[in-house]
């Protein structure tokens, strides 16, 4: 099986920035849009790219709804094939993006509801990874400070957490299906978007849980 | 300095560290593209369904798993049998019930059977792993029945 590490998801010939990096959301959405051009206009390969960018933005919306991580790995393939599929519906190529991300979504809400659980995310959002792995001197800093984000923001609502975990990874949501899924009006979706951050950055400034 | 985007940002970092992508999830969604371009003529079908029975017995042989798919009106309803930790017993039913082919595919390896006028089949033993199930419907003629894939997914 070919193993690809999480921390690496670049294709071997492409110098791409950083894909797992989301400080550039932006370059995301453009690197995308490039790689589906190229491969509509012909490059096979360039779809092997379009994916290694895009997998990981799509695990985290599909994580944020609540599935395990098992039902999350099929709804991901899933989405991918439908794009394979329907690719030709879309017509601008900057909307690959939100095209995956919005079916991504439906397939997650639909795998919900087949299996009549809550709708509503569920505690699973806040699943734990066993021992994450120690980071070693100049992620040290980094993972401190995760660390501490990660304190603070699980003593947030569910809801705010699966907000704030959609847009984190897209930065243009598709507030209407968001808002369909946390059962919410979809007029809300930007205050409560904003109240949560709020409410991170006091329990930030109140210094929330124990620093290591 | 730490305005809104800024901790988005931040957040992102941390939920790439605490729940991150299955290092293998890029390749299983290369490898079902990889195969798409031959199913054109599939209908794909949605898991909506997975539950395991714990046997009681050492090194989960024995096991039992129930995966549903289904796609419209059709479905496929698979329990997998541990017979070794690397192989399996497939019972399989499809509904509404068809004459069909049942083919199996697992990265180079395939397999086949037949699926009974009940909707029935088996194949066993099959090699655990990525796997992808098509059924092909019998008569091609009949509009009405159609066939189908399930996305790659593991056994």
């Amino acid at each position: 099986m070919n193993v690809v590490a999480t921390k690496d998801v670049k294709g071997p010939s492409v110098s791409l920035p950083d894909a797992s990096d989301a400080s550039n959301d932006a370059s995301v959405w453009a690197q995308a849009a490039d790689h589906f051009r190229r491969w509509r206009a012909g490059e096979p390969f360039a779809i092997d790219d379009l994916v290694r960018t895009l997998t990981p933005v799509l695990w985290h919306v599909v994580r944020s709804y609540g599935l395990g991580r098992g039902e999350a790995e099929d709804v991901v393939q899933t989405t991918w094939l439908a794009l394979v599929r329907s690719h030709t519906s879309i017509s601008d190529p900057q909307a690959v993006t939100s095209w995956l991300t919005t079916t991504a979504r439906r397939e997650a809400w639909r795998v919900l509801r087949a299996t009549s659980r809550a709708v509503l995310v569920g505690d699973e959002v806040i699943e734990v990874r066993t021992a994450p792995q120690r980071p070693v001197e100049v992620d040290a800093i980094a993972a401190e400070e995760s660390d501490r984000l990660w304190d603070c923001v699980r003593l947030m609502s569910l809801r705010c957490q699966a907000l704030l975990r959609i847009v984190a990874f897209d930065d243009r949501p598709d507030y209407a299906g968001i808002a369909a899924h946390l059962q919410m009006p979809i007029g809300s979706i930007g205050p409560t978007r904003g109240r949560c951050l709020d409410k991170l950055k006091t329990l930030l400034a109140m210094d929330c849980g124990p620093r290591r | 300095m730490n305005g809104p985007e800024n901790i988005l940002v931040d957040l992102a970092q941390m939920w790439r560290r605490r729940d991150p992508m299955p290092d293998s999830l890029v390749a299983k969604a290369l490898a079902a593209i990889g195969t798409a371009n031959l199913d054109a003529d599939y209908e794909l079908l949605h898991l909506v369904e997975r539950s395991h029975e714990l046997a009681g017995t050492r090194s989960g042989v024995g096991d039992t798993r129930t995966i549903a798919f289904s796609g419209g009106a059709f479905s496929l309803l698979l329990r997998v049998s541990e017979l070794t930790d690397r192989s399996c017993r497939v019972d399989g039913w499809v509904s509404p019930p068809q004459a069909m082919t049942v083919k199996v595919t697992q990265q180079a390896r395939s397999f086949q059977a037949l699926v009974d006028t009940l909707g029935r089949f088996e194949i066993s033993p099959l090699p655990t792993g990525l796997t992808r199930f098509w059924l092909l419907s019998e008569d091609a003629a009949d509009e009405s029945e159609r066939s189908f894939a399930t996305p790659t997914f593991e056994l």
